[in-house]
């Protein structure tokens, strides 16, 4: 901020275009941050460039592991006119997330959280089969991998089986979706939109079950029998909570796994546009968080862009080291008791378990 | 309760200078954010670990204000009945049975006007409507608002953004001033963007050596600067070098440096020595295999050694 004297009348502007810029880098800031941000910025020493950076990230960033990626927007922003280069262009939503906010959260290192067995331990380990659909296995068993994936939230196994939806579709499972081809390749994917809606809805169906555990509120009871002199005329009902499941979906895009990504990314993109609460992620020797990037695109478009996003896409496996990185930097945040994991994954890794 | 700064004429270093004198030590980063905080009177987010001093951030600005504090402990099932208010229904219901009893059978007694029955005088306040109502701007200290659920965290931010409730018997009720409002939260769970969006932000991380040493000598009556330094070393080591269950938190050293303290009075020793550590390590970590952890790293070194090897 050395031009700050000048910068000050359009500190407004300067501030509106900054915050665009994060808006542009998945960041969500809305108007009452930008403004809460200017007020600030009113309080504070403009010269002081630590002032004004703590402040901006005070008002702007809520979360620790978005600071790295602040840091960098805010230096390639403030810094004086003539050594900004147009290198920050809004593109950068494919910054990968990366080695950043692991190694600044000494703190979020904590309890290993039992993230299910690395897919690494093959495929007779019940869970990690259902975690890693091998595709071929989706063909010829449709109902299992949503068994699977619902088992960490107790679905019982008697819900309703997805079978009638497939038959139409039978041919093109039942086939390797490796090698299916380009007209295929469509059919699929609209079938995977249909999974991904389906598997909501079973959701939803237990959570209308659970809700049937009607027990008698005494103390709503009472209160809603005084205006008649103390009679309960009405009994007034309690429900279970409604749980909403929460979703975390690590899908590998490793080489091996090439020929599903596609499929795969699409179930997943699909999932996250009916469900609330999916965070998903796509690893293949890093870990990068999708989430923002598949948020707000209608259509699977983005899907094509996203390559560009995760280091290592279509090389090597390193699934251990990649659910490390998710344990220690999103773990914490991301995990709860009602949180279900579910891995896509081919099993192949590379790298040390 | 004098107060040990105005809140008119706070700056962010006063701000400091004055939560030191109130024993707690405070990182330029933090003291800007407080700071903004209290200045643009907006609600103040703290997160981090377990036992890094979030809780004690509202607890000392009630001090360094000479203002009230009021505390919220999140739980699970935390409902408005417990944080907002409830009516007193034990009372209420006395009053109905004594209105029965007085009444004369036959007479044109009017019954009993409910809104005698929802009147102030049955309210019972809990800690947010109090925050409300008090006469004094208070300090409104919301601890560990991750234990809450969803919806629990949702009516809370539209409190926050307006500081007026409406009870539905007695009307809207808006703050009188509004409160200093801490938040904290372990990071349990993920807070909603709503509530992140409403406040200001500051991540707490375990206090570095010379912090940490300044905070022991500042809660640690009587200790030595050579000791404190010591300790603050080891803890330091043993935060970033092991790999533990349960990292110690600023509590446990403190607990850790008064046990050491009081040893090293008794035997007039200037420093910490290895079985005094060794005896006392049951402070700083409180599980067996954390304990385990840090005794296969010394490998037969006593701890004071291990701390000033590299």
């Amino acid at each position: 901020m050395s031009q700050s004297v000048a910068a000050h009348r359009t500190l407004e502007a300067n501030l509106a275009q900054f915050v665009g810029l994060l808006r542009a880098n998945g960041f969500t800031v809305g108007p009452g941050e930008a403004a809460t941000a200017l007020s600030g910025l009113v309080e504070v020493d403009l010269l002081d460039w630590r002032e004004v950076y703590l402040t901006l990230r005070a008002t702007l960033v809520h979360r620790p592991e978005d600071y790295p990626r602040f840091q960098r927007l805010f230096a390639a922003f403030w810094r004086p006119a003539e050594e900004r280069v147009a290198e920050v262009a809004p593109q950068t939503a494919d910054e990968p997330a990366l080695p950043g906010p692991l190694a600044e959260r000494p703190g979020g290192a904590g309890p290993d959280r039992a993230l299910a067995p690395s897919a690494a331990d093959g495929a007779d380990d019940g869970l990690a089969a259902g975690e890693a659909p091998g595709l071929p296995d989706l063909g010829s068993a449709p109902g299992r991998p949503l068994a699977h994936a619902d088992d960490g939230d107790e679905l019982g196994p008697d819900e309703p089986p997805l079978h009638d939806l497939y038959s139409a579709a039978e041919g093109v499972l039942t086939r390797d979706v490796g090698q299916a081809d380009a007209a295929a390749a469509a059919d699929l994917c609209r079938l995977a939109e249909r999974l991904a809606r389906l598997l909501a809805t079973r959701v939803a169906r237990r959570l209308r079950a659970a809700r049937r555990g009607m027990r008698v509120d005494l103390r709503r009871s009472l209160r809603r029998s005084l205006p008649y002199g103390g009679e309960p005329l009405r009994l007034v009902r309690r429900r279970r909570r409604i749980d909403r499941a929460r979703l975390v979906l690590l899908c590998d895009v490793s080489g091996s796994m090439a020929v599903y990504t596609r499929f795969l990314l699409t179930f997943v993109h699909a999932l996250q546009a009916v469900l609330s609460q999916v965070e998903s992620f796509v690893f293949a020797t890093r870990l990068t968080r999708i989430t923002p990037a598949l948020r707000h695109s209608s259509d699977a478009r983005v899907l094509a862009r996203l390559p560009g996003v995760a280091a290592g896409w279509g090389g090597g496996t390193r699934t251990g080291q990649c659910l490390a990185e998710f344990n220690s930097g999103y773990g914490l945040r991301m995990l709860g008791p009602r949180t279900t994991v579910v891995i896509l994954s081919d099993g192949i890794d590379t790298g040390p378990p | 309760m004098d107060p040990l700064l105005k809140l008119e004429d706070c700056t962010p270093d006063s701000l400091a200078a004055a939560m030191e004198k109130a024993g707690y030590i405070c990182d330029p980063v933090a003291a800007l954010t407080i700071y903004l905080a209290l200045r643009l009177e907006r609600p103040l987010l703290v997160e981090g670990a377990a036992g890094v001093g979030k809780t004690e951030i509202g607890k000392v600005l009630s001090r360094v204000f000479g203002l009230e504090l009021i505390r919220l402990q999140c739980y699970e099932g935390l409902d408005e009945s417990r944080a907002l208010y409830e009516w007193n229904y034990q009372r209420q219901l006395l009053r109905i049975q004594m209105e029965q009893a007085r009444r004369q059978p036959g007479s044109p007694d009017p019954a009993l006007p409910e809104e005698d029955l929802f009147s102030p005088a049955y309210l019972l306040e809990r800690p947010l409507l109090r925050a409300i109502r008090a006469q004094q701007r208070p300090v409104l200290l919301i601890d560990e608002i991750d234990k809450t659920d969803a919806e629990f965290e949702a009516f809370l931010f539209e409190l926050l953004s307006d500081f007026q409730v409406s009870i539905p018997e007695l009307g809207t009720l808006r703050a009188r001033q509004i409160p200093i409002v801490v938040l904290t939260s372990n990071g349990e769970r993920e807070l909603s963007d709503g509530l992140r969006r409403r406040c200001l932000y500051l991540y707490l991380d375990y206090p570095d050596v010379d912090k940490e040493r300044r905070i022991i000598l500042a809660q640690v009556p009587g200790i030595s600067t050579a000791l404190a330094g010591q300790i603050a070393r080891a803890v330091h080591k043993i935060r970033t070098e092991l790999d533990l269950e349960k990292k110690p938190a600023i509590a446990e050293t403190l607990d850790w440096a008064r046990a050491l303290a009081l040893l090293c009075a008794d035997t007039a020793l200037p420093e910490m020595n290895a079985v005094h550590a060794e005896a006392t390590l049951n402070i700083l970590l409180k599980n067996k295999a954390d304990q385990d952890a840090l005794r296969h790293q010394l490998r037969g070194q006593g701890l004071p050694e291990w701390v000033q090897g590299a």
